[in-house]
């Protein structure tokens, strides 16, 4: 239904006397509906279309005017103030309670029921509460779903009420709220919306999905869906964190209604009596489906959490830019990992080899010794790793936890000629100055063979350690392979190397 | 949240990535990086998986270590953890 059908409607109505709703605030607020002969019919039907009127302007982002005339475009940024002051003055309009209805209609039978009398009287809003019309089964009401959710002022959709319906959840790093908020209301009333989940500190940024449509509508970017249905409730279909929903509307039941004093006998006080109204505007509907090209009526907005009073996480690591990866370079990528799928394969490998505690993560062929150290430790051509290492090393050893400070190892420390002598701790000899305390590599005397480690490897602590554990690992110091220096067991290595950098 | 996937990093000039991989992971964006050269044309065999931080518009990237990146790691490439549980099979992989 689009503005003018409902303009229409209400117009008809008017036009055959039909009853109109009222909003009318006393002690709370409540929608009565009113007979022609109400006095305040006239009024009635003056707020329902001011009210379609402004919510035809807001939503089509037209020029709001205010009851004292200003005109605010769109863009402007009080054009919500202005808007929510014009709503809030409409639902507020003062019910004329001292006057007879003047008997301004010639006499049309049925339709005029009062008697004229001359003499103002006092009287109550007659009309009735529009829960009482509505459980009657009896008395016809124009009530399609429409009609509902157009003159109710349904409470699902009432816009930026914390008693309407919406539903809060986290995805994607994200908390989403879907709701008819605008976003700086939003803002301002962030915690009392969320709850407890304002204490998640991990949620940098908010987004809000308003203007809801009946039907299912997609939440671009978040595999989400959110379907609103015809009585206006909200369920949120897909894979997410925390949700929360507030407010549902269950049933037929026009839900919890304030149960204030409405038709209590006017006495001079609460004539008189202003109410306040708190926080509260009330819209007359739903932003119904309308003619325009843009499907999407789901706005969006990103409400980041920077200006909050909050802690936040401190920022750490290195800062980046961001950019479009050259075609080329993805289909050299492509070309370089013939065969696998997007790549998982050097990630799977890369990441199994890390969390086994062999190979070095960061190294590209380094991935591949590893993996045939994992599987069966074979002779690993030591010589080609250290040779490889030259220019990524010093990149990559920033990139490590921890390294070994070898220091310590030197001139005077007992080393020995072979492994096997290094392992049984037997016909050791006192180092001289010629001792290179540079590792090389790891040799296990029961399986006789090099365990191919990187530097990397050789300055990881905990690696160390748990080969320590195998009393037949020695390690192997020297300048390199062919310049060796001798070999120490690799328990006395770690025992003594007790300075990390 | 932007999807990084298949991006390039850069922290500087002669520091650039090439994203394999993303994954938002307990509120927090952790990325699998695989070093291009300088001109952006080729790969370079380094690797690395990083977790990002934000102060505004501007992302951070920290390299991850240890236990949080033995967590992360199958989260982030769900097909590793096969792998992890039976490491013999990573030589059948790299015949394929």
């Amino acid at each position: 239904m689009d503005f003018e059908i409902r303009k229409n409607e209400l117009d008809s109505k008017y036009k055959n006397h039909e009853p109109l709703i009222f909003h009318y605030v006393d002690d709370g607020e409540e929608d009565i509906e009113l007979g022609f002969n109400d006095v305040n019919y006239e009024k009635a039907y003056y707020q329902q279309r001011s009210l379609l009127e402004l919510e035809e302007s807001y939503y089509n982002k037209q020029p709001i005017r205010s009851f004292y005339g200003d005109v605010v475009n769109f863009g402007d940024k009080n054009y919500d103030a202005v808007y929510n002051r014009r709503k809030k003055e409409l639902l507020n309009l003062k019910a004329d309670l001292m006057n007879q209805k003047k008997q301004t209609k010639p006499y049309v039978g049925q339709h005029f029921k009062t008697k004229n009398t001359e003499e103002k009287v006092q009287k109550t809003i007659t009309g009735k509460l529009l829960k009482d019309i509505m459980s009657q089964d009896s008395k016809k009401v124009e009530t399609t779903d429409s009609s509902i959710i157009t003159y109710i002022g349904n409470r699902h959709f009432r816009p930026n009420d914390l008693n309407s319906e919406y539903a809060v959840f986290k995805k994607d790093g994200y908390l989403h709220v879907v709701g008819n908020f605008t976003s700086n209301w939003l803002s301002d009333n962030y915690s009392q919306i969320v709850g407890n989940m304002v204490k998640d500190k991990a949620i940098k940024n908010i987004k809000l999905w308003n203007r809801l449509e009946i039907g299912d509508t997609p939440l671009d970017g978040f595999d989400v869906k959110v379907r609103v249905n015809n009585d206006g409730n909200i369920k949120i279909m897909g894979d997410v964190d925390d949700i929360k929903y507030y407010n549902q509307f269950l049933g037929n039941d026009l839900g919890e209604r304030k149960e204030g004093k409405h038709f209590k006998t006017v006495d001079n006080k609460s004539f008189s009596s202003e109410v306040q109204d708190k926080n509260r505007t009330y819209a007359l509907s739903t932003v119904s489906k309308t003619e325009d090209d843009e499907k999407s009526l789901v706005v969006t907005s990103n409400i980041p959490l920077n200006n909050r009073a909050e802690k936040k996480d401190s920022v750490k690591g290195r800062k980046i830019t961001r950019k479009v990866a050259k075609p080329s370079l993805i289909k050299r990528g492509i070309e370089k990992f013939k065969g696998l799928d997007k790549w998982t394969k050097v990630a799977i490998v890369a990441g199994v080899i890390v969390i086994v505690g062999v190979g070095v993560f960061v190294l590209g062929p380094q991935i591949i010794n590893g993996i045939n150290q994992l599987i069966s430790p074979e002779n690993v051509d030591v010589a080609n790793q250290v040779t490889q290492t030259a220019s990524t090393v010093q990149d990559t050893v920033s990139q490590a936890a921890q390294s070994i400070d070898y220091s310590s190892i030197g001139e005077g420390h007992t080393v020995f000629s072979n492994a096997a002598d290094a392992a049984n701790n037997v016909n050791g000899v006192i180092s001289n100055q010629w001792f290179s305390n540079n590792p090389i590599d790891v040799f296990n005397t029961a399986t006789n063979s090099y365990m191919g480690l990187t530097p990397d490897q050789l300055n990881d602590p905990n690696l160390l350690a748990e080969l320590a554990k195998d009393p037949n690992n020695t390690m192997l110091f020297g300048n390199s392979m062919s310049d060796p220096s001798g070999f120490i067991g690799l328990d006395d290595v770690v025992n003594t190397v007790t300075k990390m950098r | 949240m932007e999807n990084g996937l298949h991006t390039v990093v850069e922290f500087d000039e002669n520091d650039k990535w090439f994203v394999l991989a993303e994954k938002v992971i307990d509120g927090f964006k952790y990325s699998y990086l695989v070093r291009v050269n300088q001109t952006e044309d080729d790969f370079i065999d380094e690797y690395q998986v990083v977790k990002s931080y934000f102060d505004g518009k501007d992302e951070y990237m920290d390299v991850v270590n240890g236990d949080e990146l033995k967590q992360i790691v199958p989260l982030l490439v769900p097909e590793a953890k096969e792998y992890i549980d039976h490491p013999e099979r990573l030589k059948q992989l790299l015949n394929d």
